[in-house]
């Protein structure tokens, strides 16, 4: 199938942070030898990333840099959390507690009966598209231990304590 | 050799607050460029900066990612969607703030520092303004990948949607900045070639 002008930039991008493929990576190849307005794309394309880079770059003055090392030198690092941190760690943590202890009572009763309420509680949590996917794909597999490694997972990155990992998807799709 | 990031930040939990002022000196530019394009003034951008610092310092021990821009770009988007959303402001453009002046304009004299005025004036604030005329998730996507060197995983994973979505708002970012800097290609060393259309898609 012949690639599209369109599907070429967009590769063009990816292929920048090497997020491509290698077998995309050479098609792109492909057509970028066949195609000058595409070479052409790129060639502008760079240019015009570099006067964009120069023209943006900012910086704050001076003083608001020495202000801001001042009070960063007072603040040791990993000190202990301010009162109303504190306060919301633990009952972030005593939530999910909750929440977890709930859900593996759910399952417990039966090899179906929490699955659904598992979704319903994530798609009410956070409607997004890319999560709820994986909640479908992890109903498909019925791995319980799974669902509530994403569901622990869920909660603490909606308070920042965790790294929140995006489920794969293939980046190349659409290129 | 520069130290990496990881090294520097094990030496500031050691102590060493010197560390903290070489993290803060490679990043100052990307996360204060980054934030002055959503408050398009310095004093706002000033705030932000300070307090995404401080975050960071204190989240310190939470920090398990590789890419410490990323994470500094994490905190910062945070933070700009909380005060936008305070302060009931849509990311329009054409919104007008609290100075009575819409972002595109706000943003013309907010980059007056000695380093700016090194780009051609004028180019530069063309430039500026059709970046400002993006929407806010294609400024955002544009600011984070040419000014921070994000990956589109990383992007992704802060605007909390797929690659895919990252990739296409990057695509019309570029795709409209090329139609607003079309008469400006002569001077950004492009040949005065008109940029193309669709080609053959």
């Amino acid at each position: 199938m012949r690639w599209t002008c369109d599907a070429c930039r967009r590769a063009l991008l990816l292929e920048e942070t090497q997020e491509l493929r290698p077998r995309v990576a050479a098609r792109l190849q492909v057509h970028l030898a066949s195609c000058p307005a595409c070479r052409g794309y790129r060639e502008e394309w760079m240019a015009m990333r570099e006067s964009a880079r120069r023209a943006l770059v900012a910086e704050p003055d001076r003083t608001v840099q020495d202000r801001l090392l001042h009070r960063l030198a007072t603040q040791p690092a990993g000190s202990s959390p301010g009162k109303p941190a504190r306060l919301r760690l633990i009952l972030t943590a005593a939530a999910a507690a909750l929440m977890v202890a709930g859900l593996a009572f759910m399952f417990r009763r039966g090899p179906t009966d929490g699955v659904p309420c598992l979704h319903a509680v994530l798609t009410i949590l956070r409607d997004d598209p890319v999560w709820t996917r994986a909640v479908l794909e992890a109903e498909q597999s019925r791995n319980r231990e799974a669902q509530l490694k994403l569901f622990a997972r869920h909660l603490l990155t909606l308070e920042g304590m965790a790294v929140e990992e995006v489920p794969e998807e293939d980046p190349n799709a659409g290129a | 050799m520069a130290d990496s990031d990881e090294a520097l930040l094990r030496r500031y939990r050691r102590g060493q607050t010197e560390a903290l002022t070489e993290l803060v000196e490679r990043y100052k530019r990307p996360l204060y460029s980054y934030i002055l394009s959503f408050t398009g003034q310095r004093s706002e951008a000033d705030d932000v900066f300070q307090e995404v610092w401080l975050r960071a310092i204190r989240a310190m021990p939470f920090f398990r990612r590789r890419n410490f821009l990323g994470w500094l770009f994490r905190i910062a988007h945070n933070l700009l969607v909380d005060r936008f959303r305070r302060q009931k402001e849509t990311w329009s453009l054409e919104e007008v703030g609290e100075e009575q002046t819409p972002l595109k304009d706000r943003l013309k004299d907010a980059r007056t520092g000695p380093l700016e005025k090194l780009a051609s004036e004028e180019l530069g604030e063309r430039i500026r303004r059709a970046v400002a005329a993006l929407t806010p998730d294609q400024r955002e996507v544009f600011m984070m990948r040419t000014e921070g060197g994000l990956t589109f995983r990383e992007i992704a994973r802060i605007q909390r949607v797929s690659i895919n979505t990252a990739l296409g708002r990057m695509h019309y970012a570029v795709l409209k900045l090329r139609a607003a800097l079309r008469e400006d290609y002569a001077q950004l060393g492009w040949g005065g070639r008109p940029p193309r259309g669709g080609g053959r898609s």
